[in-house]
């Protein structure tokens, strides 16, 4: 079994990453945040290839369709590096990946087993004398997890669940 | 008269036929922007989050719109038990700011509207005719002069309409706007209700019965001549035998924005 991880970003300005970095600094006034990136995560995985062909082929998908990234607007990445990273994950966005593999899996040739999507924001933060422990759950109190007029906007969880990036280092301070 | 703020945000797009509704039910109307000081706030009776995109929907639908400072005002006005609709995006912005249910009474953010689904399946943007139904319609000020068996043909137009309601949430003692076929039967099956939501719900009342969050769109059922005549209603009928008349006759939705000015009258003393 092999995955083929894609953090897809718009090339040009994201509006949603601004908005949020914005209504973050100047409305729930945090001050520690420095900068907000927003990513659609897509994790193929594929049975009967390699990790090597498993991306080989992607590639491939991706010259030829724009089912996964459109190359006009967006760019991929296959991984975050040195960076704090939360993923969104959601009944709606389950439903999102099966729709996508339904569409693409064709073009796989049978083996395609899975289609996840996520959202990924990725967090440049002023640590300002916190451990990484307590500016996640900062980060999660005020920021991320809305609960009130004045607490979070990130994720709604009341139907959204968040879960920090377990293989990333904190790029802090 | 008393006086009706409807706020405009920016990507709002229901303000002025929402205006014209409440006009028509005797408020003297003002479109207000997001930007509106607190004390010009407070000279309203009565408020209208209108329908729309607010700031595109970016992040998900509301939620920027809910962090602004006119939603504390917002929240201060329903401390005082003044009138406050939200349709539309009107309705995903007060639930974004916790403003229903508000079982707490202290504005937690108690349900959510996610993305439309049908079945299991994404569903994208709904726009059509529905029918509601109103639940325990005496607990709120919008509805408390209408019985529980009374439908109501209204439009609905959104790709974030389905009601997502904790088990936790218990809305026993709420007004609820249910999706009904054309006889008044509920059911949260796909068309009745067309996006998936819990338990069929359209709308929801805090537990005060003064604010009313509604994803179908009252504004657009409020005169007569907004009626389609293909809809399975009397409101066809009464339409098809007003139309030799110039006359701009009342729709089935009026009455939600004439209980809002009752309410006013009355001195805003439902709960």
């Amino acid at each position: 079994m092999s995955k083929v991880s894609l953090y897809i970003y718009t090339k040009n300005t994201d509006l949603h990453a601004m908005s949020a970095f914005e209504t973050i600094k100047s409305v729930l006034n945090y001050p520690y945040l420095n900068g907000l990136k927003r990513y659609r995560h897509i994790t193929l995985t594929f049975t009967g290839w390699t990790d090597d062909e498993a991306r080989q082929k992607v590639d491939e998908f991706n010259r030829h369709s724009f089912q996964l990234l459109n190359p006009n607007k967006e760019a991929a990445l296959l991984q975050l590096q040195d960076a704090l990273v939360g993923e969104i994950s959601s009944s709606d966005l389950d439903a999102e990946g099966r729709l996508l593999k339904r569409l693409i899996e064709t073009a796989f040739d049978g083996h395609l087993t899975e289609v996840s999507v996520s959202i990924a924001w990725e967090f440049s933060v002023d640590a300002h004398g916190l451990s990484e422990d307590l500016l996640k759950d900062e980060l999660r109190h005020r920021i991320i997890d809305t609960t009130s007029y004045t607490q979070g906007l990130l994720i709604n969880p009341i139907y959204e669940h968040f879960k920090w990036q377990i293989s990333t280092r904190t790029a802090v301070g | 008269m008393p006086r009706l703020a409807v706020i405009q945000f920016p990507g709002s797009n229901c303000e002025y036929e929402t205006a014209r509704a409440a006009r028509y039910a005797g408020f003297d109307v003002d479109i207000v922007r997001w930007t509106i000081s607190r004390d010009d706030f407070h000279r309203y009776d009565a408020y209208i989050l209108p329908g729309g995109f607010s700031y595109q929907d970016r992040i998900r639908s509301g939620a920027i719109a809910a962090k602004l400072p006119v939603i504390q005002y917002l929240q201060e006005a329903d401390t005082l038990n003044k009138p406050i609709m939200g349709i539309c995006n009107g309705c995903q912005i007060l639930a974004e700011a916790g403003m229903i249910p508000n079982l707490s009474g202290e504005h937690k953010v108690e349900v959510a509207l996610a993305r439309n689904i049908k079945g299991q399946d994404p569903h994208g943007f709904v726009c059509d005719w529905t029918y509601v139904r109103f639940v325990r319609p005496e607990k709120s000020m919008f509805s408390s002069f209408i019985d529980s068996d009374m439908v109501f043909p209204i439009p609905v137009n959104h790709g974030e309409g389905r009601f997502v309601v904790p088990d936790t949430v218990d809305l026993s003692q709420c007004t609820v706007a249910l999706y009904t076929d054309a006889s008044g039967t509920a059911s949260e099956k796909y068309p009745i209700t067309p996006n998936g939501s819990a338990q069929g719900i359209a709308g929801i009342c805090n537990q005060k019965g003064n604010v009313f969050a509604l994803m179908p769109h009252p504004e657009r059922a409020s005169l007569l001549k907004q009626i389609p005549l293909w809809i399975d209603s009397y409101w066809a009928y009464e339409k098809r035998r007003s139309l030799r008349l110039s006359e701009d006759f009342e729709g089935p939705c009026m009455p939600f924005f004439k209980a809002m000015k009752s309410a006013v009258l009355a001195g805003v003393s439902h709960v």
